[in-house]
């Protein structure tokens, strides 16, 4: 039981935040590629699709849309550097679709790249009632797909990225109480101002970005080698300013995600898990699109 | 602890949005009309009125008209005439912190002037930037805020 509890815990940390990649213009912050069980590396590939259901704008006026699509093929790494420190690293592929009444147009290319160091905080070297096992962690985002404002396509499906390089630190603290689990994460991440040469701008334009944030409740039920598990994910992030040839203070952005899941261990090495996300449920969202995302999630796992 | 959790994920699930949409009939294109001094730029001391010719669309772009004049006072009559500095129009998203696709600014009669391309990315608040530039660098310009 405590196996599966470590495996499936491993799976639910990377299939809520997921769904964040549907968010406009290149995704936010992704979770991190973490080993969370009692493994010494782990290989995740994930394939989600998400389909835009509303946009929301700065007054928190809504507006149905069903004609974008996001579909993602996603691959995490991690492995032990120690017995309490990790790297870890994810990539990931994006094809954007935007439905039009003279048919569909689609770019893809590859998303942003992060890495990420982590060190586990708080061992579970004896069993414990109430005390978490806790990791944390350090991240950056390399913007290696083309940002929104090197896109010169109408409908911005060229923009696979944020475009701009990001750093963050964060937490993940994780319980079992056979049959249920829980788990809490967190961060918090610093983008940095880039400039940009902009035709829709006509000139050079800087971005100036601030601060933002993310926080996390999971909780799961296993039977056997079946986990069924629930996620809910607040974001935030501040406005982007931009100077130049554009003068704005921007606006801030927030929604947030619920997440179902169910996650099976389908032999020692192999789990797999299926999810649904959907942003347009809870919370004040403004300033943002809002999808609905079902993930498919293998993973590999080596034992320690 | 793991009761007062799962209590917290159950009350925020009682937390649900609350989606105010947007009127299903209203124009989501606003069309400006023959005012001759809709907007101001004050540094180059012109006035400037816009409309749609061909009001852009979830698909396609659309084409605006930029009828400069002299300033005016009180009882005159308004004056076309061409600004010292090239007309530019730029499309900008404020809460996203992007634009769209450059608009084609042309001079197609004295203080007239016509911006092609000029398409919307995405729905929410936008902002249609008129400039005056001195090459690449802004002279003067005024913002026209638009729901789309």
């Amino acid at each position: 039981m405590i196996r599966l509890g470590s495996a499936a815990l491993a799976l639910i940390l990377l299939a809520p935040r997921w769904a964040l990649a549907a968010a406009c213009c290149g995704g936010n912050f992704s979770a991190p590629a973490l080993i969370t069980g009692d493994d010494k590396a782990l290989l995740t590939s994930s394939v989600s699709s998400a389909a835009v259901s509303d946009s929301v704008d700065g007054s928190g006026v809504w507006q149905r849309r069903s004609d974008e699509f996001t579909r993602a093929l996603r691959l995490d790494a991690a492995r032990l550097l120690s017995d309490l420190w990790q790297l870890g690293a994810s990539v990931q592929v994006l094809e954007r679709t935007r439905d039009t009444s003279s048919g569909s147009q689609s770019a893809s290319g590859l998303g942003d790249t992060t890495v990420n160091l982590g060190y586990e905080m708080l061992p579970e070297w004896s069993y414990s009632e109430w005390r978490p096992r806790g990791f944390g962690y350090l991240q950056v985002r390399a913007p290696t797909g083309k940002s929104i404002y090197a896109s010169n396509d109408p409908f911005m499906l060229e923009s696979q990225g944020r475009g701009l390089w990001s750093v963050g630190a964060g937490g993940i603290f994780l319980k079992t109480w056979v049959p249920w689990d829980m788990q809490v994460s967190f961060d918090v991440h610093r983008s940095f101002a880039r400039s940009f040469e902009s035709s829709a701008a006509g000139g050079r334009i800087e971005v100036r970005p601030g601060w933002g944030e993310s926080l996390s409740l999971s909780s799961g039920w296993s039977r056997g080698d079946l986990r069924l598990g629930a996620t809910l994910t607040w974001n935030y992030e501040d406005p982007l300013a931009t100077s130049g040839a554009v003068q704005s203070a921007g606006a801030l952005q927030r929604y947030m995600t619920a997440t179902i899941s169910a996650n099976y261990l389908f032999a020692p090495e192999w789990a797999g898990s299926l999810a649904y996300s959907d942003q347009s449920l809870l919370g004040d969202p403004i300033n943002t699109t809002l999808a609905q995302t079902v993930s498919v999630i293998v993973q590999r796992r080596w034992a320690r | 602890m793991k009761y007062l959790m799962h209590l917290a994920l159950l009350a925020a699930v009682v937390a649900c949005a609350k989606p105010n949409y947007a009127d299903a009939g209203r124009s989501r294109y606003n069309k400006t009309q023959g005012s001759i001094c809709t907007l101001k730029f004050t540094k180059a001391e012109m006035c400037m009125a816009w409309n749609w010719v061909k009001a852009p669309t979830d698909e396609a772009a659309g084409v605006l008209e930029m009828y400069f004049s002299s300033p005016l006072s009180a009882g005159e009559a308004a004056t076309p005439a061409d600004p010292n500095y090239t007309p530019f129009v730029m499309l900008w998203m404020p809460g996203m912190g992007h634009g769209s696709s450059p608009v084609s600014v042309e001079r197609i009669a004295p203080g007239v002037y016509r911006g092609s391309n000029v398409f919307f990315s995405m729905p929410g608040d936008w902002e249609i930037r008129f400039q005056l530039r001195d090459g690449k660098k802004v002279m003067d310009e005024v913002i026209e805020p638009i729901k789309i």
